[in-house]
């Protein structure tokens, strides 16, 4: 009677335990819904967007990150990361399978909209990253660690990697897509309101605004941003 | 459960407190009112949910402490090294915890150092407090470190690095002999303790659960500490802990079959009984459960199976502890126990302190490595062979629906066997009271002092109370007075000490002195006050 009654108590708790963690998503995520209302846009510095040393990034914004092993583990940078917001899903490629440098690799899903992100290197997955599968958010703060996606046993590196940006390169690349990223913002159709605050003083634009794009927005965004790398032919 | 914001207080927080205030509140009426007036035990049935839980499942805990820091001090494998402290500190909040759930649980807490000084070597007793003790001074100093570490006091660390072995040593011979002695203290009682769980291996059986719980902690505590702050331990070394309790717990499965089958109980396993369901309960989710769950590679490697299987080990575990202590005794005690709110708010309370605590460690002190190493590459594959390995399931549904099946099974097994006891307790005769054996006891009984009431100011003549002539000598019984309506203790304030109290109302003298049962406070004065 008594281990009865404690084993189902212990399971109560842990039971609601899930279910405050769900709410407290979920809650986190409407916060993030109504941010429209000019007022409670987050505004993020273009600076504090950063890379770290020795990370390459990639034309479709992805990271590569060369491990002692040889291994290399594949991200989406903070960019992307932020400007996308929310996620609903993550696809992940299958371990195992080959794919070559601009092959879709992985799939980011939000509200029915997707973004294809394509492989800045040639190789075989080795692994990855479950957690995204079943915590899409996973890594939202840290893209580089916490977020990587999938990692590869690359193959003809040395001729991939020139492609790739890295150090000061990479710094100014991205500053130079904040820049773009803005142009295309004034372009796109979106409540006023909320961009009239975004972008007033030049440098500010909010974490996931990619959330308040239609469909096309979102098509423009993949084919402006995370356009096939050159191939590796050139 | 951990993130102490001030500005606005989470969900576990509030609850945290409701559970805090309602705990102080229960402490108050146990140390005021004694533990007959706070908790449902009896004569018949003296060990509770404060035993049965608290103090062997905190005793428990510590087992992964001891386990590990001998295989990484001791044996040297060094890969196990991330692990120790959250062992190390979980060790030692079970025993700090154990020790509170004790002064709650014995009868006279104050005298909680008697074993120090008066010693009864006889006494399984004396072994089990002596461990506590030691054992609680050796963790404490294991755990200092993390202390001393983060304010940055270099010399009591560097005295504490040169003590580790040593340390280490006596932790282990310590903790085995306690994990041991708790088991050996229902050695003594074989006529009472059902058969399915009484055996004379019991200290080993109950050693070799705490290794596998031990082992199934860090992997607890890892999910514990990503919920909190994102961080935890790799993988690998986790996935190697799960191999681990496979293989402790496949060992204390085989040794159970074994004992069961010696002592020609095994059939009972599968008789519709209380004991019998409630047995294969504990079985199918603390053992059987996790050894099919963890030694399923996918499952293993995997955080989130890891994670329902160390909560199946814990779950198990209790159960077993539960039953060895209190499902096993039902029968022969011939009394149903249900733990009082106030038993159930403490232990809830002391559970709440520990996660607290341990969620307080876990952010102030270095307590978790640094920073998790991403998983290495598991194993790369041709391709042919990897769609061919291709899941047909996902692992987390995988998870879900055998830790599920598991789980129901065993519940569905324990609820049948409360309602086969309900149905047995229902046709059984109204049996008599049980009869304590007692006629030992008497050849040596003393009669208590007589006892001489400080006089009131308008007492009409001192009052002495005699135990000789309100005592049946046949079958003297003393808790007709103690400790309603007179408590022995003086400390607890008796009515000796207080005069403020009209020692002739129905709740005092005056409850048998009431002229029917015995001669009336109202009419024969020099009865008791004798001029
Ligand atoms: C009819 C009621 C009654 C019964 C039965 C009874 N006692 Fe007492 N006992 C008292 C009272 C009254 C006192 C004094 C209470 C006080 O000082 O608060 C007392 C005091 C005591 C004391 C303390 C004496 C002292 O010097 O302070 C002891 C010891 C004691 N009882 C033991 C026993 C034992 C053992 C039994 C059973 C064999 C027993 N009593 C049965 C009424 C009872
Ligand atoms: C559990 C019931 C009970 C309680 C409580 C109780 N008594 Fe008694 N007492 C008895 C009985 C029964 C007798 C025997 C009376 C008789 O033979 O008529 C008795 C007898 C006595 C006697 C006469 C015998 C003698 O020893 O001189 C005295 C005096 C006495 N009680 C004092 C007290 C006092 C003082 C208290 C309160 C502290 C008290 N009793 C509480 C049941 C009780
Ligand atoms: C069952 C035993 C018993 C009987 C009978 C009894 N008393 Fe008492 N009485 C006590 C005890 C015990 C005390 C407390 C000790 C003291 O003050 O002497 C007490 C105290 C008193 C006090 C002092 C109260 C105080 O608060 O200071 C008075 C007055 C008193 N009794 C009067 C009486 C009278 C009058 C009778 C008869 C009608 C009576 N008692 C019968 C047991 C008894």
């Amino acid at each position: 009677m008594v281990a009865f009654f404690v084993i189902l108590t212990i399971i109560g708790f842990i039971l609601v335990d899930s279910f405050v963690q769900w709410v407290e998503a979920r809650q986190g995520l409407t916060l993030r819904r109504t941010a429209p209302r000019p007022e409670l846009v987050p505004a993020l510095a273009l600076e504090t967007i950063s890379v770290p040393a020795g990370l390459f990034l990639d034309e479709g914004h992805t990271w590569v990150r060369l491990e002692p092993s040889g291994r290399t583990l594949i991200g989406m940078d903070e960019f992307v990361r932020r400007a996308i917001g929310r996620v609903d899903a993550v696809e992940l490629p299958n371990v195992g399978s080959v794919v070559r440098r601009g092959d879709p690799l992985f799939t980011v899903t939000q509200n029915g909209r997707r973004a294809v992100f394509r492989a800045p290197l040639t190789g075989v997955v080795s692994a990855v990253n479950e957690n995204l599968a079943r915590l899409p958010e996973t890594g939202r703060m840290d893209p580089y660690e916490e977020g990587w996606v999938c990692a590869l046993k690359p193959k003809d590196l040395a001729v991939h990697l020139r492609h790739l940006f890295i150090a000061e390169e990479a710094r100014a690349w991205l500053r130079w897509e904040t820049e773009r990223f803005k142009e295309f913002l004034t372009r796109c159709p979106m409540p006023q309101s909320a961009l009239g605050q975004v972008l007033q003083d030049g440098g500010q634009w909010a974490e996931g605004i990619l959330e308040m794009l239609d469909e096309a927005g979102w098509e423009e965004f993949a084919r402006t941003f995370l356009q096939s790398p050159r191939s590796s032919a050139e | 459960m951990m993130r102490w914001s001030f500005r606005r207080p989470g969900f576990w927080q509030l609850v945290f407190a409701l559970i805090l205030g309602v705990g102080l509140y229960s402490t108050v009426v146990r140390f005021t009112g004694g533990l007959g007036a706070s908790t449902a035990l009896s004569d018949a049935f003296p060990w509770g949910l404060w035993i049965g839980f608290d103090v062997l499942c905190g005793v428990a805990l510590a087992a992964g402490g001891f386990t590990l820091s001998a295989v990484v001090y001791i044996f040297n494998v060094e890969r196990f090294r991330p692990i120790i402290r959250p062992t190390i500190l979980t060790a030692f909040l079970g025993y700090a915890l154990v020790i509170v759930a004790l002064l709650f649980d014995l009868g006279r807490p104050y005298r909680i150092w008697h074993p120090l000084v008066m010693w009864n070597p006889h006494s399984v007793m004396f072994e089990v407090a002596w461990c506590v003790m030691l054992y609680t001074t050796v963790l404490a100093l294991e755990f200092s470190p993390m202390v001393f570490e983060r304010l940055r006091l270099e010399r009591p660390l560097r005295i504490l690095h040169a003590l580790t072995v040593p340390l280490v040593i006596l932790g282990v011979i310590l903790s085995t002999l306690h994990q041991s002695s708790l088991g050996s203290l229902y050695l003594i009682v074989p006529e009472k303790l059902h058969p399915l769980w009484y055996s004379p291996l019991l200290p080993i059986f109950f050693f070799i659960s705490a290794i596998a719980l031990g082992c199934a902690m860090p992997i607890f505590e890892s999910f514990l500490s990503y919920r909190a702050f994102r961080k935890r331990l790799e993988i690998e070394l986790l996935a190697d802990l799960g191999k681990v309790i496979v293989v402790t717990l496949a060992v204390y499965l085989v040794l159970k079959i074994q004992d069961l089958a010696g002592r020609g109980v095994l059939s009972r396993i599968v008789e519709p009984t209380y004991e019998g369901r409630m047995f294969l309960a504990e079985m199918l989710l603390g053992v059987i459960g996790p050894i099919l769950l963890l030694s399923l590679r996918r499952i293993r490697t995997d955080h989130f199976g890891l994670f329902v299987s160390a909560v199946l080990v814990v779950l198990g575990f209790i159960m077993n502890r539960l039953n060895v202590s209190i499902t096993g005794m039902e029968a022969s005690s011939g009394v149903s126990y249900f733990p009082s709110w106030t038993e159930l708010s403490v232990t809830l309370m002391i559970v709440a302190l520990g996660f607290a605590l341990f969620g307080a460690a876990a952010k102030y002190l270095p307590v978790f490595p640094e920073k998790e190493r991403l998983p290495a590459p598991t194993l790369v594959e041709p391709p042919a062979v990897a769609v061919l390995r291709r899941p047909w399931i996902g692992t987390t549904p995988l998870v879900l629906i055998l830790g599920g099946l598991f789980f129901i099974g065993a519940m569905g097994s324990a609820y049948s066997g409360l309602q086969h006891r309900e149905r047995a307790l229902a046709t059984a005769p109204a049996s008599e009271e049980s009869e304590p054996e007692i006629a030992d006891g008497l050849e040596r009984f003393e009669v208590p002092p007589d006892v001489t009431f400080p006089q009131g100011e308008a007492s009409p003549g001192p009052v002495t109370f005699r135990h000789a002539s309100h005592l049946n000598w046949e079958r003297p019984n003393c808790t007709i007075c103690h400790h309603e309506p007179f408590r022995m203790l003086k400390a607890f304030g008796s009515v000796t000490a207080s005069p403020a109290r009209d020692l002739h109302d129905e709740r005092h003298c005056g409850r048998c002195h009431d002229g029917r049962t015995s001669f009336s406070v109202k009419e024969e004065c020099t009865a008791c006050h004798r001029p």
